[in-house]
């Protein structure tokens, strides 16, 4: 007989557990200081769009145009080095905000955080609170309910839309976008990225949520190598809370914690994790069960802090939170906060130094390959190149050209050109240098452009000039 | 003066099965990647310079911009999607292993 044996999958692998977390909402410190951010930053984002500055947008990656405008700066692709150093200077500021202070990103900055919380501001509110919404999660499907669906879908879809918009106004004008929508002649692609960044708003902040922290981010990941002893963390004072139970109902003679056992920590969690199990890589660093269970202490009368910001050391030194405070200060000049901030400061200045001390003129040279050396009238010998000039100030500048590096080389048909501010002009610049005074082969010249109204606005290009045999 | 707080059973996690697990682990990541890429490739290159099949591409840069982008995601995608495949198949880790088991 043959045994069998059953092979079918596991069910729980392919279809897991999908239960819905819908988080009770709560008052407080910390939930204030988050609506703060999500104000702070939404107000920027939705906003800075729209601010004009010398005529233009005052923030706008114009990838058309391929120029980059911060308020008065414009950056060409040939800043590349500027971007570079933009995102060191971000990395390393999360490094070190990640090392004093944990995942305060995380649960006060992240557009994750932050569409998610408005997403579900707009649930709460047209859905109800926490037990409402889990009743309406359970009941069948009504008139109600798909209204009540209805309803919300819509207001995060028009809200995505909104951002969507704002995002692809970044890289557009939005002005132009929004008129374009207006009269219903959007580009293809602008509509494309448009609803591409608004389904991924709307997934990410509406359905996804603690998945995309607990699955999908790396940052989440790797925090635990940024982390020390010193690093603030939301903790569950075990020494005080256990054994966790309800005074009332203890026994006499029964020794109960603090911890009254009331979950509150638990249903507020936006990630669904029991803090009381001590540090877990979900935690987003919301804080929002330190506003819980300081509610719940303020109830049962005992001092607040049983769940609160400390540090690894703090927790080991067995002391509660309140007195923690002063060691946490102690150590937070510490070997790799310090290291991180003077790399942040020292790549910081550089990059402010190199950016208000660039020559607001470049230039590039190339030899035209059409056109090779000839030779012209009078005995001389032309090559001609193809210059751009660009003009990265924002004033419109006169410039003039010269060559030199070879004795008797001259431009012909010299004149000044004008560039407008932030723009570029290409010129054909036909330099003739006297047969007999060269070798034949190629030889080193210098192209000098001067701005006509500062003596140091100037550049030097050098490239080479052909002797034919 | 306690209040009786009502104590609530809650099972709240979500935690996603094999597909899910492989969407967030190859698709993610790569979009990152790709963001990065892009930005570095069209930093250097400008798209109306680029050739495509030895004639010079005529879509609108915005257009450019767009296929490279996904173009930068499938490739990062491919790549993740390999690995993570890999890792599944890796034998788990015997006790000389370095670093964690
Ligand atoms: S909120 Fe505080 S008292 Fe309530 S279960 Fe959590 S830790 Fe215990
Ligand atoms: S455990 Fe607390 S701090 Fe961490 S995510 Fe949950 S509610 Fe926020």
């Amino acid at each position: 007989m043959i045994p069998i044996t059953d092979v079918s999958p596991d069910e729980g692998d392919l279809y897991a557990a999908r239960k819905k977390i819908q988080p009770r909402s709560i008052k407080g410190r910390f939930n204030n200081v988050r609506w703060a951010m999500v104000w702070i930053t939404q107000i920027v984002f939705y906003g800075l769009a729209w601010l004009p500055w010398n005529d233009r947008q005052a923030v706008l990656f114009h990838l058309v145009e391929r120029k980059f405008y911060i308020f008065g700066i414009v950056l060409w692709p040939q800043d590349v080095l500027f971007l570079a150093l933009l995102l060191i200077i971000s990395a390393l500021g999360l490094f070190l905000v990640t090392a004093v202070a944990g995942r305060v990103w995380c649960g006060y900055a992240c557009p994750q955080s932050v569409y998610t919380e408005i997403f579900m501001w707009i649930e709460r509110h047209i859905e109800g609170d926490r037990s409402a919404r889990m009743k309406l999660d359970a009941a069948p499907m009504s008139a109600r309910k798909l209204g009540l669906r209805a309803a919300k879908f819509g207001a995060w879809g028009a809200l995505a839309l909104w951002t969507g918009f704002t995002f692809v106004g970044y890289f557009t004008p939005i002005r132009e976008l929004a008129s374009e929508i207006a009269s219903w002649s959007l580009g293809p692609w602008e509509a494309f990225w448009m609803f591409f960044y608004a389904a991924f708003t709307y997934v990410f902040a509406g359905h996804m949520r603690e998945q995309v922290c607990k699955y999908m981010c790396p940052y989440a990941r790797f925090q635990g190598v940024m982390f020390d002893p010193d690093t603030l963390i939301v903790s569950y004072d075990a020494n005080r809370g256990e054994p966790r139970g309800n005074k009332k109902k203890a026994r006499e003679g029964q020794v109960v914690g603090d911890c009254v056992d009331c979950d509150w920590c638990v249903q507020v969690c936006p990630t669904g994790i029991d803090i009381r199990n001590g540090l877990q890589y979900e935690c987003i660093g919301c804080a929002l069960c330190i506003d819980a269970c300081d509610q719940v202490m303020d109830k049962v009368g005992r001092p607040r802090g049983l769940i609160a910001y400390t540090t690894e050391r703090t927790l080991l030194a067995k002391k509660p939170a309140h007195e923690g405070w002063r060691e946490v200060m102690a150590h937070i000049l510490r070997p790799r906060v310090i290291l991180y901030t003077s790399l942040l400061a020292f790549i910081v200045s550089g990059f402010a130094w190199a950016l208000f001390t660039r020559t607001p003129v470049k230039m590039n040279v190339l030899r035209d390959r059409a056109t090779l050396a000839r030779e012209v009238e009078g005995g001389k010998i032309e090559n001609v190149y193809r210059l751009r000039i660009m003009n990265t100030s924002e004033i419109a500048r006169r410039y003039v050209l010269e060559v030199e590096g070879l004795p008797g080389a001259a431009i012909a048909d010299l004149r000044e050109i004008e560039v407008e501010a932030a723009g570029s002009r290409d010129i054909a610049a036909r330099v003739q240098v006297d047969a007999d005074a060269l070798q034949p082969g190629s030889h080193e010249i210098y192209f000098n452009l001067q701005a006509v109204d500062a003596p140091d606005v100037r550049v030097h290009e050098k490239t080479s000039f052909l002797q034919p045999r | 003066m306690a209040t009786e707080i009502e104590i609530e059973e809650v099972e709240t996690r979500r935690v996603p099965g094999r597909f899910g697990r492989l969407f967030a682990l190859v698709s993610w990541p790569s979009f990152l990647v790709a963001a990065v890429a892009e930005t570095v490739f069209f930093s250097l290159i400008n798209p109306r310079e680029l050739y495509l099949l030895g004639e010079p591409v005529h879509f609108s840069p915005l257009a450019t911009y767009t296929i490279g982008f996904f173009g930068f995601w499938c490739v990062a995608g491919a790549s993740s999607l390999i690995s993570s495949w890999m890792a599944e198949k890796m034998p788990a880790c015997a006790d000389r292993c370095v670093g964690r088991k």
